[in-house]
């Protein structure tokens, strides 16, 4: 049985469907997979006790057992966002995203453990204590997402949802050697995502390849209501536009995000995976971009205002936790959430506080703003001349668990290849092309024009069609072996 | 230095958070190092947005129905059944 985890969600779905086996034993096969290894990885803040439905597919990815980031919601299923503010909170509605999968045939074995509130780049920041990277456990596996994309690379389900603010998806994507994109912003409804900062904020998918995302993306994409920033459409299927032909596609490589920060194994990788890409048709050349320089400065000065004003919400009335013997309002608010949120949390609030406060809205705030629009201009031109980019994810191996608690700037600064796409709502994907020393993954990010995921995603399965980087299991988990 | 005792003070109240002198020492430092990084925005030029209108559509202004009140008050600390409870805020 242990083969059902080389197999991809499209694939197993196909297996469920053909009678091979039922969703009922893939769940099964799931539930002892986490209960054996899950401990170790820290990767779930709960488990599912439903039961898979046996009916006829309704969907590609029918039966499959996926898990949840713990910040989506789920009625009647424990939505903590690893925040001991909600550890209890119990949502009386659930997310449109895991409405549609549910009603798709998807099974949810977990919700997956996060940053606090998907603030951080680590998942360390967790109430739940800090998520492990499968290559190795003394490393983190990226954040926020750092549960989901553990889950999916060490075979616990077959894929998960996460979400994308400022690289949240694709950067643990890249640590844990999965598939991960992040899309086009407002293709996917918000509604019931715990809001960090909601201009950038996106649910998307977390999986073996690409191919796999888009089938997961097929069935959550579309308008909704009750987003007023979900877009009306129309909504191609992004399946059918996996061809895996790149003939007269334009593939620019932007100087500003190949600079000396990006160390020696990871340059290799992306040098190669240019390689791999014109083999499939694609023309790929360096491009020089101006404009970009500055957005992962604005992206922090516009997701630590947002966080602040999303988060006054947390007052010990309504939700979350409370403190005891309080003596009056003001006094109740600032101790419940003094207690309920953790440090990292803090320090974004109280920064988002500074930078909307006074003279502060003028010197930064405005600024980024400015520079947002600089970004999509740049993006804007860059869209004339090339039809996707091609980036590193981040410059190098992911960082030790603990080895950058303390230091903000440093781990802030490594968002600076993927916080762009965000600022433009951009789609953009994150795929494994390569290892480092370390036993490490390293990914490569691809990036496209608005509702241009199609052609993100096909870039990217004709990369994975080349080579085996996607296949590749963590040794300690899975099969191990040798990637072309 | 952009951010001293004084001014965390201030925005703890601002923010209704309340830190312990240890707290207030490591984050002040840790904010201001992050400020110092954030003051390459200062230099930048202002640059209006491209003129577009919004993609997305507004709802029709319709009264809906919303989430049941009993399910709304069940996640609050505490409750009379129809309204949330604070503490007294008029003696």
């Amino acid at each position: 049985m242990n083969t059902l985890f080389e197999l991809t969600a499209l694939e197993l779905a196909a297996a469920i469907s053909r009678g091979e086996l039922s969703s009922k034993e893939a769940l099964l096969f799931s539930n002892s997979a986490c209960t054996a290894n899950a401990d170790k990885l820290n990767c779930f803040t709960s488990f599912s006790a439903s039961d898979p439905i046996a009916a006829a597919p309704v969907s590609p990815l029918s039966g499959v057992p996926m898990a949840v980031k713990d910040n989506i919601c789920v009625a009647g299923t424990a939505t903590t966002c690893a925040s001991r503010m909600l550890r209890d909170f119990i949502p009386p509605y659930t997310a449109t995203a895991v409405e549609k999968l549910t009603a798709a045939g998807a099974v949810c074995a977990g919700k997956t453990n996060l940053d606090e509130f998907a603030i951080g780049s680590t998942s360390e920041t967790s109430f739940f204590g800090p998520v492990k990277n499968p290559w190795n456990l003394e490393y983190s596996p990226g954040g926020s997402s750092g549960g989901s994309a553990a889950a999916v690379a060490a075979g616990l389900v077959w894929y998960a949802l996460g979400s994308d603010t400022g690289g949240s998806i694709r950067h643990p994507a890249a640590c844990c050697g999965v598939t991960g994109m992040k899309p086009t912003y407002g293709t996917v409804s918000r509604y019931g995502l715990v809001s960090y900062a909601s201009s950038f904020d996106q649910i998307g998918p977390i999986a073996r390849n690409a191919a796999d995302c888009a089938a997961v993306l097929d069935m959550i994409r579309g308008h909704d209501g009750r987003d007023s920033t979900s877009l009306p459409g129309p909504y191609l299927p992004l399946s059918p536009q996996l061809t895996g032909d790149l003939h007269g596609v334009r593939i620019g490589i932007p100087d500003v995000y190949f600079d000396e920060a990006v160390d020696e194994p990871t340059r290799r990788a992306i040098l190669s995976c240019a390689d791999t890409l014109r083999r499939r048709g694609a023309l790929v050349e360096s491009c020089h971009a101006v404009g970009l320089e500055h957005a992962v400065h604005a992206y922090y000065v516009l997701a630590c205002a947002q966080a602040s004003s999303n988060l006054a919400r947390y007052d010990g009335v309504r939700y979350g936790c409370r403190a005891e013997d309080t003596h009056d309002v003001q006094d109740l608010f600032v101790r419940s959430r003094s207690l309920g949120f953790g440090r990292e949390v803090r320090r974004r609030i109280l920064l988002g506080t500074y930078l909307l406060s006074g003279d502060n809205y003028e010197t930064y705030y405005k600024k980024a703003v400015a520079v947002r629009h600089q970004v999509e201009n740049t993006f804007r031109a860059l869209w004339h001349n090339y039809d996707l980019l091609l980036t590193p994810v981040l410059p190098g191996p992911p960082p030790k668990l603990g080895q950058e608690a303390n230091n903000p700037v440093a781990l802030y600064q490594e968002d600076r290849y993927v916080a762009c796409a965000n600022l433009a709502g951009l789609p953009a994907l994150s795929m494994p092309c390569g290892m480092h020393k370390e036993g490490l993954p390293i990914g490569a990010q691809l990036l496209g024009p608005h509702m241009a995921d199609g052609a993100v995603l096909n870039a990217a399965f004709a990369f994975q069609q080349e080579t085996d980087f996607h296949r590749l299991h963590p040794p300690i988990f899975g099969l191990g072996g040798d990637a072309g | 230095m952009t951010i001293n005792n004084k001014t965390m003070t201030d925005l703890e109240r601002k923010a209704a958070l309340s830190l312990t002198d240890t707290e207030r020492v490591v984050l002040t430092d840790q904010m201001n190092a992050v400020l110092a990084c954030l003051d390459v925005l200062r230099a930048c030029p202002d640059c209006p947005p491209a003129e577009q209108e919004s993609p997305c559509p507004l709802r029709a202004d319709e009264v809906c129905p919303s989430t049941d009140r009993a399910a709304l008050l069940s996640n609050a600390p505490e409750t009379d059944g129809t309204f949330f409870f604070v503490p007294r805020t008029v003696e």
